[in-house]
């Protein structure tokens, strides 16, 4: 609901230092600094953004990306200098724009974080053998699609073994999963496609197995790089309700899904 | 890729149907066809399906009339395959099952009848006569038949899909085939809707959306009987479906259901179902599934509305989108390339919000020339719009070109007046004469003070048609040039020759078939203007 002064539309409402979020008239609200419509920004959790139909975050170094700047308001910009390693932003998933690897040395560094718990991810598993879209060591919490198994896994930083997987049979080119650490409960849950979550437990690391350092590039280094593509990534720092999970998957398979 | 990440949210997810959450549309479900919806099963729905172990004991109705048909005895019960059918839920027969209804008021005193089903027949069994898929009847003979689905009638038609039944309970019988072979179709998923146009006497059936059985005579034209039918049944009836059939879905209305409806129903049950590739190539709802706001309405109307900054009223909304749809379906939304609707939005901001296109430039607008229901109004001297588009671009070429606009009051006839154009490609008025110009000039008399559709459209180089007054007229002009210089809307660009008229919509493209345009933009202003308080 945008502001009005006159013709102008000011950026924000502000009595001091403190911005208005709301403003009535009566009971009638008048006035909101709210996005119009829902989107993760709305949630207080939100640790990690990547959206590459956003093209005001993609940084191209000619037809190749530089950086994918992060959406959450904590400058967790993923970057590649190295103009051979750097992906590309072309149109593809329902005429919008994602992020494509190229499965030899394409990937991102991001700057190392260990605040996510639950993770949305939206991404063509691409055709490579090798599970993709993870860290390099000493490991990554972003969960991987495994091509030969066709299942949604998460693998434990340390060991980088597959702690959890759900799927079988996810043969689609592009999916949405989500993983969540439930830490104090050593449990991790998975869904994809907002389907019912599945819960294995596991013992979990809450300084380590929550870390992401890298996007499209495996734990193992050299020849575990993706040629896939991700669409969009979003990292929480806690646990979310069920009705912000589904949220985000609304979100996500209305902005992706639809054309 | 499509829809297939929408699709895959589960059934009963808060955002499987309604993306308006999160600025997009909301998808059509049968729901949507009101009180004519008279009977809907859904194997899909996992609440609807009450299961006695692995087969179902009842397929609860969720068109809000509670005819549910259950089946008690567990040997005659379908099984439930819960990714039987393209992954997704079905009810599979052995050949012996078969579902009921008792009596209900299911076909009672009609027009008409509508129903679709989704399902397929197993490769290698045959079938019975007079196997149906659903069956109405106000006895329990076959002769006494209202309604019903069969994939093979009789053996003097045999193993063609057909409808079959009465209108009233004192006609004979009647069975009417369409051109579709059953068993060649045998293994193949399919799309049904059969229809008993009670009213006109005649009967249609559709297989996969393409029409395969035309206004054939059924029974004498009226009302259906008014009484209720005593049994209904759903892989059986006459006789049972053989072994491997499933069914997942059926959808009946009380009516002879408009083709706008039906291509809803069938692109709702193809997107639903995975059965888009069955789908002909020229169906309306092949590249993306019905929407009850469409999603390029939807996306105009978010930035009417922020613009506006304040929702418009439902009547408002639901007029531009039947308005969008309904260019869609006419197969000319893709030729208009710049349009503006001048009326409906709560201010001038908002009406200059362009529907399609460009957004067009304002010179010297002020709200107060504007109203919601009757558009924006010129001054003759200062005010117009660029509408940023040339007539050489997007398609628009010499002899492919539309103009159009929707003229509510008449302001000076003195001298040239312009509505909408180019020195090459105009519309104007030029005292008592309403004047077009597509590379040449014809002249309609006394035309200047008619107020409704204008438009011309040229597809080539010899002639254009041109109406007015909800008639098209072939003018027989030769195309000479193009002026390669943005189009104006109440002045001609340089600009100059202003106008004063008042108009509530424009639109700029590729030819078209002006009637449609007419018709759909004529459409649009009168709901317009009833929708606003």
């Amino acid at each position: 609901m945008p502001l009005r002064l006159g013709s102008l539309t000011p950026a924000a409402l502000r009595v001091g230092a403190s911005e208005v979020t709301a403003a009535y008239l009566g009971s009638t609200l008048v006035y909101s600094s709210a996005p119009e419509f829902w989107e993760p920004s709305q949630l207080a959790e939100l640790a990690f953004w990547l959206d590459a139909d956003d093209a005001s975050t993609i940084t191209l170094n000619g037809s190749t990306v530089i950086q994918w700047d992060d959406k959450s308001g904590n400058a967790r910009h993923v970057i590649q200098v190295t103009a051979t390693s750097q992906p590309t932003n072309p149109i593809d998933l329902n005429n919008k724009r994602v992020i494509q690897f190229d499965g030899n040395n394409d990937f991102f560094n991001a700057p190392e974080f260990t605040t996510s718990r639950t993770v949305f991810i939206v991404a063509n598993k691409g055709s490579a053998t090798a599970p993709q879209l993870s860290g390099a060591a000493p490991g990554s919490f972003l969960p991987t699609w495994n091509v030969n198994a066709e299942k949604l896994e998460y693998r434990s930083v340390s060991t980088q073994t597959v702690l959890a997987v759900l799927g079988g049979g996810l043969t689609t080119e592009y999916a949405f999963g989500c993983v969540q650490l439930d830490t104090p409960n050593n449990e991790v849950k998975l869904n994809i496609f907002g389907g019912a979550v599945t819960t294995v437990s596991q013992p979990l690391s809450s300084s380590s197995d929550s870390k992401i350092n890298i996007v499209g590039r495996d734990f193992a280094g050299a020849n575990q790089f993706t040629d896939g593509a991700v669409a969009e990534i979003i990292t929480l720092s806690d646990l979310i309700s069920t009705e912000d999970r589904q949220n985000v998957e609304g979100y996500l398979a209305w902005k992706w899904g639809s054309v | 890729m499509a829809m297939e990440l929408l699709s895959k949210l589960p059934y009963d997810h808060p955002y499987r149907w309604d993306g308006t959450k999160f600025g997009s549309g909301r998808l059509w479900r049968p729901s949507d066809l009101g009180a004519d919806l008279a009977l809907w099963l859904d194997a899909e729905d996992t609440d609807s399906i009450t299961l006695n172990g692995s087969t179902v004991s009842q397929w609860s109705d969720k068109s809000g009339n509670a005819r549910h048909a259950s089946q008690p005895t567990a040997a005659l019960q379908p099984t439930y395959l819960p990714t039987g059918f393209n992954a997704k839920p079905t009810l599979q027969s052995d050949g012996n099952d078969v579902l009921e209804l008792g009596a209900t008021s299911l076909g009672r005193n009609v027009g008409g009848i509508t129903a679709a089903i989704v399902g397929v027949h197993a490769a290698g069994p045959t079938f019975s006569s007079n196997a149906n898929e659903l069956y109405i009847s106000t006895g329990t003979s076959l002769t006494s038949t209202r309604f019903a689905f069969t994939p093979n009638p009789s053996a003097s038609t045999s193993n063609l899909y057909a409808v079959a039944g009465r209108r009233l309970d004192a006609d004979s019988y009647q069975t009417v085939s369409s051109s579709t072979n059953s068993l060649d179709n045998r293994g193949n998923k399919w799309i049904r809707v059969g229809q008993a146009a009670y009213t006109d006497g005649v009967a249609n059936h559709w297989t996969d959306g393409t029409q395969d059985l035309t206004n054939q005579s059924f029974q004498t034209a009226g009302v259906s009987s008014d009484t209720d039918a005593l049994r209904t049944s759903i892989f059986g009836g006459v006789t049972q479906l053989p072994a491997g059939s499933q069914l997942c879905e059926i959808v009946l209305t009380h009516s002879t259901m408009t083709n706008l409806d039906r291509q809803k129903l069938e692109g709702y049950l193809a997107w639903k179902w995975n059965l888009v590739g069955n789908l002909p190539a020229d169906h309306p709802y092949k590249t993306q599934p019905p929407f009850v706001i469409d999603p390029e309405a939807q996306k105009y109307l978010r930035a009417v509305e922020a613009a506006d900054g304040q929702p418009l009223e439902e009547g408002v909304r639901l007029a531009v989108n039947d308005f969008v749809v309904g260019c869609k379906s006419d197969g000319i939304w893709d030729e208009i390339k710049a349009s503006c609707i001048l009326a409906g939005a709560r201010t001038l901001g908002g009406a200059l919000v362009p529907l399609t296109g460009a957004a067009p430039t304002n010179f010297n607008f002020v709200a107060g020339d504007y109203d919601r229901a009757t558009g924006l109004v010129g001054d003759g001297s200062t005010k117009y719009l660029n509408a940023n588009i040339t007539d050489n671009e997007q398609g628009i070429t010499l002899n492919n070109m539309h103009l159009s606009v929707y003229k509510t009051e008449t302001g000076s006839t003195v001298g040239v007046r312009y509505l909408i154009g180019t020195n090459d490609s105009e519309i104007y008025t030029n005292f008592a004469n309403l004047i077009t110009q597509s590379r040449a000039n014809a002249v309609i008399s006394g035309a200047a003070t008619d107020n409704n559709f204008i438009g011309w459209s040229r597809s080539t180089s010899t002639g254009y048609d041109l109406r007015v007054n909800s008639v098209t007229t072939a003018q027989v002009l030769a195309s000479t040039s193009v002026a390669n210089v943005n189009i104006g809307v109440f002045a001609r660009t340089a600009p100059s020759i202003y106008s004063t008229h008042r108009l509530a919509f424009y639109s700029i493209g590729e030819s078209l078939d002006l009637a449609l345009l007419d018709a759909r933009v004529s459409t649009l202003m009168t709901a317009i203007g009833a929708a606003i308080p």
